[in-house]
């Protein structure tokens, strides 16, 4: 094979057909690594392979990524995520559409304490849907906030596809992460818009379908946890919304209790982006503060709890991890055959519009991330775009962010959309096709959201650019 | 008799994974200790953090490598399985262990060329090329035997597949311990579950313990 690009090719296609047989991604790609070598190199090349395998994860920043889940599972396996959806429940019950509001801004600010998408959509899914179901929110809008609201997980900083961004770009994780915070609040407050969009539409679709009873009943606000009420849900709709109203003083109780919270993403920001700490070492740091933190707010810490935090923690980092290994070893095999090279070579001789070339990176990643997730995207996609995005002009703190909205939409796509089926599991009672259809319309809404980001790239550039 | 067939079984490839997830655990905890212990020496008395950088790297390949058979044996490692899970119950046991065979090539090449890289360590008495000089004979030891845990795994699905195709264990049974990717069991995780992949309760529970 004399071309880099058509050999590229055949390897692409070798990983997919692949990944389609169900073995894990990680041996999927070290065997499409192993065959490659066979094939195109030298197989005594393989002699290399444990060194690759070993030399990628001799990286300090990589600690990063168990740290930072496991605190993020110490975090989610407390009842700090209802006390998140409370506060922001009292501040926005009086809109219309709060609730779902409460379950976005909640799982905002819970992405702030991890990096996982659905850990995130787990831990406010499993308060906010009963709750939402129990005061008559419909079961898509309900499923729906959630789901999207999960995907912040991993655009709001500390975020693991972007650390695994930053290996494989050699970007500044400060950057990255300051680079993620107005899109995250962006997405948030563009969330919001369409539950309270969503829900005037429902009202009035309901309106029109029952007539005065709704009007007759809607009125009555007293229906808040009551336990029978949970399977009353959004049938017929006729006590919707009846929300408890909050006083201020009740608002700044609610705000108090999840303040010390809040105070930690604030510190870990602040240390990485002074440049006080490195991101493995806030972590760490992190992990101290929120089990002393959770030990003494909530009393809530067993060894057993903590053990089985860790051993989640191994599950997901292994995973990710065994990822990111066999990802070096296929981009170095890549690399030898100077496929991403001809690839940047190739387009930027060709002349097509940069933003053509973008649009059309993006609807491949879209396609990817209905399959794949989005650690094994950024891992994998990172090395052999790399050269062609800065080729292109485009600039790397932008296009990771960029990348990441992306992602987030893979995770609420079918077939394989990871926080669907984490609503599926925390809702069994909703049909997979309702929470599809809830989740829908975030597709449009995120996707709206990177235009925005490639028409301003200010939204993310901005931040970074102030702080460095 | 009944001691071959347990061996033959390879169903203390389960326990042996069990232990490697727990070792994996406790390596996590202690790389987080380390790491706290590094930046506290840093900070607060100034000194140069070499060991624990070091050190905390090296736990985290036990995390990594050492995790990746319990991760396995609780369907951790993501992957696609749409196709599959289309298949007729026969059918998925057959691709489980085809897909169980390819990912044991790939384990064998890394597991072999790190056995040799880990003898040349240990023939040459390497050490690492920093102050801390760590013995690689050691550190280059967490890659084969990570994968070797992980082979075991592997060959514990095969067999199980196969007694299940061959109608000495029930299919369902068979199926429920090798099934691919179980989304939710790495994702959900429960207030005070009794264990790992334990489904959240019905989360009514949850809003009566602190109200």
């Amino acid at each position: 094979m004399d071309s880099p690009l058509a050999t590229g090719g055949v390897i692409g296609l070798m990983a997919l057909v692949l990944f389609m047989t169900g073995m894990p991604i990680a041996f999927a790609l070290g065997l499409t690594a192993v065959a490659s070598t066979v094939l195109f190199l030298d197989p005594a090349q393989l002699d290399i392979f444990a060194k690759l395998v070993f030399d990628s994860l001799n990286d300090f920043a990589l600690l990063a990524i168990p740290l930072f889940i496991l605190m993020g599972n110490i975090f989610g396996g407390s009842t700090a995520s209802k006390h998140l959806f409370e506060a922001g429940e009292a501040w926005l019950s009086r809109i219309r559409g709060g609730l779902g509001m409460s379950s976005v801004v909640a799982a905002a600010l819970f992405a702030g304490l991890t990096g996982s998408s659905p850990a995130t959509a787990a831990a406010i899914g499993r308060v906010a849907v009963p709750e939402m179901r129990a005061r008559g929110v419909s079961a898509r809008i309900a499923t729906g906030a959630v789901a999207a609201g999960g995907t912040l997980g991993i655009l709001i900083p500390p975020s693991i596809t972007l650390i695994l961004y930053r290996i494989a770009a050699e970007q500044s994780i400060g950057q990255l992460f300051a680079g993620g915070v107005v899109p995250g609040i962006l997405v948030t407050v563009l969330f919001c818009v369409w539950i309270f969009i969503a829900t005037t539409l429902e009202d009035r679709r309901r309106r029109s379908v029952t007539g005065e009873r709704a009007l007759v009943t809607s009125g009555v606000g007293s229906e808040h946890g009551s336990g029978g009420a949970t399977s009353a849900g959004a049938s017929t709709g006729g006590d919707a919304y009846a929300a408890p109203t909050y006083t201020w003083g009740d608002r700044v109780r609610a705000l108090l209790k999840v303040l010390p919270f809040l105070s930690i993403i604030g510190a870990i920001l602040f240390a990485l982006y002074a440049g006080v700490a490195t991101p493995s070492e806030a972590a760490a740091v992190g992990v101290l503060v929120v089990l002393v933190l959770i030990a003494i707010v909530y009393r809530g810490i067993t060894w057993r709890g903590l053990g089985h935090s860790l051993l989640d923690a191994t599950n997901q980092s292994t995973m990710i991890l065994m990822i990111t290994t066999f990802s070096a070893v296929i981009g170095t095999v890549l690399a030898f055959l100077s496929v991403p090279q001809e690839l940047a070579l190739m387009v930027t001789e060709l002349q097509i519009n940069k933003w053509l070339v973008l649009l059309v990176i993006n609807l491949v990643l879209l396609v990817l991330g209905m399959f794949l997730p989005p650690v094994g995207i950024i891992v994998m996609v990172t090395p052999v775009l790399f050269p062609l995005i800065t080729a292109l002009g485009f600039d790397p703190i932008w296009f990771g962010v960029l990348m990441t909205v992306n992602m987030e939409i893979g995770l609420i796509t079918p077939p394989v959309g990871l926080n669907l089926f984490v609503l599926k599991g925390i809702a069994p009672d909703i049909s997979l096709k309702d929470i599809v259809l809830g989740t829908l319309p975030y597709v449009g809404v995120l996707s709206f959201s990177i235009f925005l980001m490639a028409v301003f790239p200010g939204i993310v550039t901005w931040l970074p650019n102030l702080m460095f | 008799m009944s001691a071959l067939r347990y061996a033959l079984s390879f169903r203390w490839a389960n326990a042996l994974s069990e232990a490697a997830g727990y070792v994996s655990a406790f390596a996590l905890a202690a790389a987080t200790v380390v790491m706290l212990h590094g930046v506290a020496s840093r900070y607060f008395f100034g000194m140069a953090t070499v060991w624990q950088t070091e050190v905390s790297i090296y736990l985290l390949l036990v995390v990594t490598f050492w995790g990746a058979a319990y991760g396995l044996k609780h369907h951790a490692h993501v992957g696609v399985d749409v196709l599959t899970d289309r298949l007729p119950a026969r059918g998925q046991l057959v691709a489980r262990i085809l897909t169980s065979l390819l990912s044991l090539v790939v384990i064998a090449v890394v597991a072999w060329k790190g056995t040799v890289l880990w003898y040349e360590a240990y023939e040459g008495g390497f050490k690492s090329p920093t102050a801390f000089r760590a013995p690689l004979s050691v550190v280059y030891a967490i890659l084969p035997i990570g994968m070797l845990l992980v082979a075991l795994q592997y060959v514990f699905f095969i067999v199980e597949a196969a007694s299940a195709l061959a109608g000495r264990v029930p299919v369902d049974e068979a199926l429920a311990e090798i099934k691919q990717h179980d989304p939710l069991a790495d994702t959900v995780v429960p207030d005070t579950g009794p264990g790992p992949g334990t489904r959240p309760g019905p989360a009514g529970d949850d809003r009566q313990v602190s109200r």
